[in-house]
């Protein structure tokens, strides 16, 4: 029931629309149920035209039933039948509006669904990022949307229309015999209990054979990726075994569906047109007893139609409302998450680069191990400070931190003001970080650039790129920052997307920098060669460089070396190098590679 | 364009060529097909038999009181209550039927002529591309070519069985659900023409807004490192806002078309009343037959509506049907020839028995390559390699020293010159006998889903247990194997995702060198996995390359050191050729490549000391 209310929360905005796609709904088959009238008045008045029909024998409204008896002969067969096209016209018109506005109300629910969805996923911690599975979130904000849409604007109003059509012809056949029309819902129960045992049978004989397809296209997707290795073992036989295997497997479970629909529809036709030669042969015996007229008997044959059809309906409805309470709870399950912003900072001070960490430790929440052990340094505004450890030390939960991805334990100040005190958004406006695998967006190279701040004009955009080395690369692809990048454009080498994100930042003119091991993909010189042109360019970037490159970290004011969360040295390279520990250790690997490789050389020519 | 991009073919003529081969396809099976088209025509039959039944009965008990005719009345109706059971019934079980087949064919089809296509088609085919024809294409095609023209045949047969009636009972009255027909039908096309033409673009927008998920995903830390929720998420409201406005542009569309058909046919209704109550009232026809008349001209509508909706649809089926039939189509560009094939059997049925020996010498003569439209990436090549040796390529991505490799494989085949294999042109041999003699192992390591045997067996099917755990042994895979709780059962997980790379390519050397090649290729084989596994890779490698002719091409230098031969490619051609000392001497382009492996391996290092 829970679920249920949350799925009317996307309806509550829209009450008004809803009121009035009821009412139409409603008014659907209860216009219809007078259109059998008109016919059942043609024909009385056929058969007996000399005496006039009075409001008891039909259920027209009297002022028409006065207009009809004006006229005789041809003249009351024209009115009438131009009386039942207006009528028609204003049924057509309910029809549009109902279909129209029920669109309306569709679409709006499935923007509010997806745009609350998207919106809330963009703010949803970087912890929770770090653990989704991409595939499923996906689908929930694509087919589990589209289940819940379709239940709100289609299925709903479906119900609705049901009981209103089961209504107005028990009505209208009442009217005419009451007999008659218990005669006439002698066969809803049952073509009501097989629609619901049917659906309930079919949903679950379709999630087998969605998984049978889906095993058959997995098949189908491993040959075509591993083509190189079928061709390579000659495996052709065997691949095409396999292959048929699933498909006669998903073949098989699509004709038992199939079956299932064949017997369903074909007993649930025959009780539908029993149940119209139940009626005819009822009605003829009635009038061989004299009960009811020509007129009674065709508007109870149209009559019929409006208790057998809908019926059948009921039972889908019932059936994918089960699916639909999944759909609103997997969705729900997104929406719950709380997002990063639930606990965020209100302050916007001044930001220069002074950054001082007291005693700061982290750890996720579902692990008992600290990733970081009261870490305690200090950077100066303007300073470049530089992280080197091994993998895991512990060096982009610094950073990550710095920016607010994770929460922490014990004092950070940027500029004498406590980060978590801070807005985090502001606290990324002013501290810029560049990962080490950078996402690229799906746009040209100038609009990826420029993607933090559109009025930007093309010439910042060139020193960027300049300063980044990535000019060069850009202006050598045919259309140039024209050129579309991503997923449906060229793809970048690891080097280019990171410079292309060193560009990216760079034009935001942001006060700190940090780039997390964000020049790996590049080689040693053009690395040297982007620090030259930083340093060139800014005297007042604060700076933090993660990286492996000892070479890049020893020109930094300040080194810090990290293992396993604890700081262990800090200072500048002159200093490490004297000092026993891992810089030197790294320092007597990396620090003479060019006279290393000689040697080995000179060994391996001999 | 892009010739793999989704076209629009909506306004494509009909092909005829194209439906031919569609309909060979259909009447494979001519038995399902004349029971289902038996049905339709028994439905359509009924469906015309009830309202003649009922306005029967109009005509017979309540205007003439013969009530002696009841019990005949009942058997008839009786009778077409329950052929309506059973023929509605065959007809979905048909139908269906029909469906799946033609599916299963079409998909046996298109996979058989994946596996006979040469590699140079997956290389310039999207995998996406291939996997749609194989499944929604074949699916909406199969649909189409069941329901669909099923649909229309009973269309065609109800209204021509309601108006043959409506003829022969009243030719007069007849004349206005004539005049009426035409009238429907283009209502009827027109709109659903436009319909199906505004929910493409809703279709088209939909995936735009699947791929927006999928960008703010995978990109959401990039996006809050630069701040850039806002701007999303109004990209996206945009997005979502024109989804909006098309979707209900369609909608529109189609909710008009109900109303107006509904009022066209009741204007017909209006003629008839006015006609035909004129006739009952001079006494020249029966109130039942009137009531025939206006009961068929409201329900005549619905077939008129099945045959132009299946009208439009045609051409979206015909556009399935043009891709998967150039799939199945495709021409081969490496195939064996008549007589090869008569020796030594096809890719299905090998004749094993014919087969020589195949001892390891190849031999390239005057090899020039160039793929179909592109520049000529190899000119002039000549290259002999004996028995036994062991040679590597090393030189850039682009080098050509891949086409090599995929030239001796032949997955490509030479534009000119010849290819031998111990002597003899490998075309004079077919392609299953040099690949089951060819052991390959690729830059990545592609496993199939299921069990490390079964992934080691596919490179012999009818190894035996022990000989699995031999080579197992040999390479290097029984050791993490046996820390595994199930060992060799272990499920390897989709491309074999639950195994660390490392392992992953211990295991494809053990495929490779199951049947005992006597050519085998190591496509940088060593270039997906890290400093460390490389070190012992290297040591299995020494030992695998002993006794058969080895090519490798590799990225990784240290792993050809040892080669007999190392050759380095430059735009296609040798510029150095020697041992490992040797060519370090000479201080040229091996020299510099052997360099920059030297630090970024020590860089690599310092990462994990």
């Amino acid at each position: 029931m829970s679920t249920f209310l949350k799925l009317m929360k996307w309806v509550r905005s829209y009450w008004f629309l809803v009121l009035i796609i009821a009412l139409l709904t409603i008014f659907t088959p209860i216009t219809y149920s007078y259109v059998p009238q008109f016919i059942k008045y043609l024909m009385d008045f056929i058969l007996n035209s000399s005496t006039p029909i009075i409001e008891g024998d039909i259920n027209l409204p009297s002022f028409l039933l006065d207009i009809f008896s004006n006229f005789s002969g041809f003249t009351a067969i024209w009115i009438l039948g131009l009386a039942l096209i207006i009528y028609l016209i204003f049924r057509g018109i309910i029809i549009f509006f109902n279909g129209y506005f029920k669109g309306v109300y569709s679409e709006n629910i499935a923007k509010d669904v997806r745009t609350s969805l998207f919106a809330h996923i963009q703010d949803l911690p970087y912890s929770y990022h770090n653990k989704l599975d991409t595939g499923d979130l996906i689908q929930r904000c694509t087919s589990d949307v589209e289940t819940i849409r379709g239940f709100l604007s289609v299925q709903m109003p479906e119900l609705l229309f049901v009981i209103a059509s089961l209504s107005a012809g028990v009505y209208q056949m009442a009217l005419i015999d009451v007999r008659i029309m218990l005669v006439t819902l002698v066969t809803v129960p049952i073509n009501f209990v097989t629609s619901v045992i049917y659906f309930r049978y079919i949903y679950k004989e379709f999630t087998i054979s969605e998984e049978n397809e889906a095993k058959m296209i997995s098949v189908l997707q491993e040959n075509v990726n591993g083509v190189r290795v079928v061709k390579a073992f000659a495996r052709e036989p065997y691949a095409i075994n396999r292959f048929e295997e699933e498909s006669r497997k998903f073949t098989k479970s699509s004709e038992k569906i199939n079956n299932a629909m064949a017997t369903f529809w074909g007993f649930s036709d025959f009780i539908t047109i029993g149940q119209y030669a139940l009626t005819v042969i009822v009605s003829v015996y009635f009038a061989k007893a004299g009960i009811i007229s020509i007129g009674d008997i065709i508007a109870c044959l149209m009559y019929v139609g409006m208790l057998v059809y809908p019926i059948k309906r009921l039972g889908r409805i019932i059936g994918d409302f089960s699916k639909t309470i999944v759909a609103t709870k997997r969705v729900e399950e997104i929406l719950g998450e709380p997002t990063e912003y639930a606990n965020d900072g209100k302050l916007t001070p001044v930001v220069t680069g002074n950054i001082s960490f007291e005693n700061v430790s982290f750890k996720f929440d579902d692990t008992k191990e600290h990733l970081l052990n009261n870490v305690n340094f200090e950077i100066k505004s303007g300073e470049t400070i530089a992280i080197v450890g091994k993998t895991g030390a512990g060096k982009s939960t610094i950073v990550n931190i710095l920016v607010r991805m994770y929460d922490y334990f014990g004092s950070i100040k940027l500029d004498g003001v406590e980060l978590r005190e801070i807005k985090k958004k502001w606290v990324r406006e002013n501290v810029g970080i560049i990962l080490q695998d950078p996402f690229i967006y799906g746009k040209t190279v100038m609009e990826n650039i420029r993607i933090g701040n559109p009025a930007l004009d093309n010439k910042a955009v060139f020193k960027a790129a300049q300063i980044a080395s990535l000019h060069n690369d850009v202006v050598n692809f045919t259309e140039g920052y024209n050129t579309l990048v991503g997923e449906k454009g060229v793809t970048l080498s690891g080097g280019q997307k990171q410079r292309l994100a060193i560009a990216r930042m760079l034009v935001l003119n942001k006060p700190i920098m940090i780039f997390d091991d964000s020049l790996s993909a590049v080689d040693t010189r053009t690395d040297l060669n982007i620090r030259n042109a930083l340093k060139m360019r800014e005297k007042q970037l604060t700076s933090i460089i993660i990286t492996h490159r000892i070479t890049t970290a020893l020109q930094a004011d300040k080194i810090m070396v990290l293992e396993d969360g604890r700081i262990t040295n800090i200072g500048t390279h002159e200093e490490l190098v004297k000092k026993e520990g891992l810089y030197k250790t790294l320092w007597s690997i990396q620090g003479s590679l060019e006279d290393e490789f000689k040697d080995l050389v000179s060994k391996e020519v001999e | 364009m892009n010739q793999f991009e989704e076209q629009d073919y909506s306004n494509s003529k009909i092909d005829a060529k194209i439906w031919k081969k569609i309909f060979k396809l259909v009447l494979k099976n001519k038995k399902h097909v004349a029971v289902l088209v038996t049905a339709v025509i028994c439905l359509a039959f009924l469906d015309v038999m009830y309202p003649l039944l009922n306005s029967y009965s109009i005509s017979t008990f309540f205007e003439n009181q013969e009530y002696e005719k009841i019990p005949l009345f009942i058997l008839a109706y009786s009778l077409v209550v329950i052929g309506y059971g059973v023929t509605v019934f065959t007809f979905i079980k048909m139908a269906g039927k029909v469906e799946v087949e033609v599916a299963y064919e079409l998909r046996k089809e298109a996979f058989l002529k994946l596996q006979n296509l040469p590699f140079s088609y997956y290389d310039k085919t999207p995998a996406g591309w291939i996997m749609a024809r194989l499944t929604s294409d074949s699916r909406k095609l199969s649909n189409i070519l069941s329901w669909g023209l099923v649909d229309m045949l009973w269309g065609f047969a109800t209204m021509s069985g309601i108006m043959i009636i409506l003829i022969l009972t009243n030719i007069r009255l007849a004349l206005i659900n004539l005049a009426l027909t035409p009238v429907i039908f283009v209502i009827g096309l027109y709109f659903r023409k436009t319909i199906l033409k505004a929910y493409r673009k809703v279709r088209k927008i939909n995936s735009k807004i699947t791929a927006s998920y999928s960008e703010g995903i995978s990109g959401s830390k990039t996006t809050k490192t630069l701040v850039l929720e806002d701007k999303t998420n109004t990209d996206f409201s945009n997005l979502c806002n024109e989804m909006k406005t098309n979707a209900i542009k369609a909608v529109i569309r189609s909710s008009v078309l109900f109303p107006i058909l509904m009022v066209v046919s009741y204007v017909g209704v209006l003629f008839i009343m006015r006609l035909g109550g004129g006739m009952v009232l001079n006494g020249d026809l029966s109130l039942g037959v009137l009531y025939l008349f206006i009961i068929c001209t409201i329900q005549f509508f619905d077939p008129v509506m099945h045959v132009s909706t299946m009208i439009a649809e045609l051409q979206q089926a015909q556009a399935s049907a043009e891709r998967i039939m150039s799939l199945i189509e495709t021409p081969l560009d490496i195939y064996d020839e008549a007589d090869i094939e008569n020796k030594y059997g096809t890719i299905l049925h090998p004749k094993k028995e014919n087969w020589e020996r195949l001892n390891g010498e190849i031999e390239f003569e005057n090899v020039s390559f160039k793929y179909e439209k592109g520049e000529t990436i190899l000119k002039d090549f000549n290259l002999k390699i004996k028995k036994g040796m062991n040679v590597a390529l090393v030189g850039e991505t682009g080098s050509g020293k891949s086409t090599i490799i995929n030239l001796i494989s032949r997955f490509y085949e030479p534009t000119t010159g010849i290819i031998k294999i111990d002597g003899i042109d490998y075309k004079a041999r077919s392609i299953s006998w040099l690949h089951a003699n060819l052991g390959y192992v690729l830059q990545n390591p592609f496993l199939f889903n299921g069990t490390i045997m079964e992934n080691i067996r596919y490179g012999k099917l009818d190894a035996t247990e022990e000989e699995i755990l031999e080579i197992s042994k040999e390479v290097g895979v029984d050791d993490f194997v046996q820390t595994f709780d199930i060992k060799y059962n272990t499920i390897v997980g989709e491309g074999g995702s639950k195994l660390s790379v490392g392992q992953r390519q211990l295991i494809c050397f053990a495929r490779a060198l199951i049947s005992n090649p006597k050519i085998l290729i190591l496509d940088e084989a060593t270039s997906s996995i890290d400093t460390k596994t490389e070190l012992s890779i290297q040591k299995i490698i020494e030992k695998i390359t002993k006794d058969r002719t080895c090519l490798m091409v590799a990225h990784r230098l240290s792993t050809v050191v040892n080669a007999d031969l190392i050759l380095v490619i430059k735009k296609g051609e040798i510029v150095e050729k020697g041992s490992h000392s040797d060519l370090l001497k000479m201080q040229g382009e091996y020299y510099e490549l052997y360099r920059n492996q030297f630090i970024t391996n020590k860089l690599e290092l310092s990462k994990n000391i």
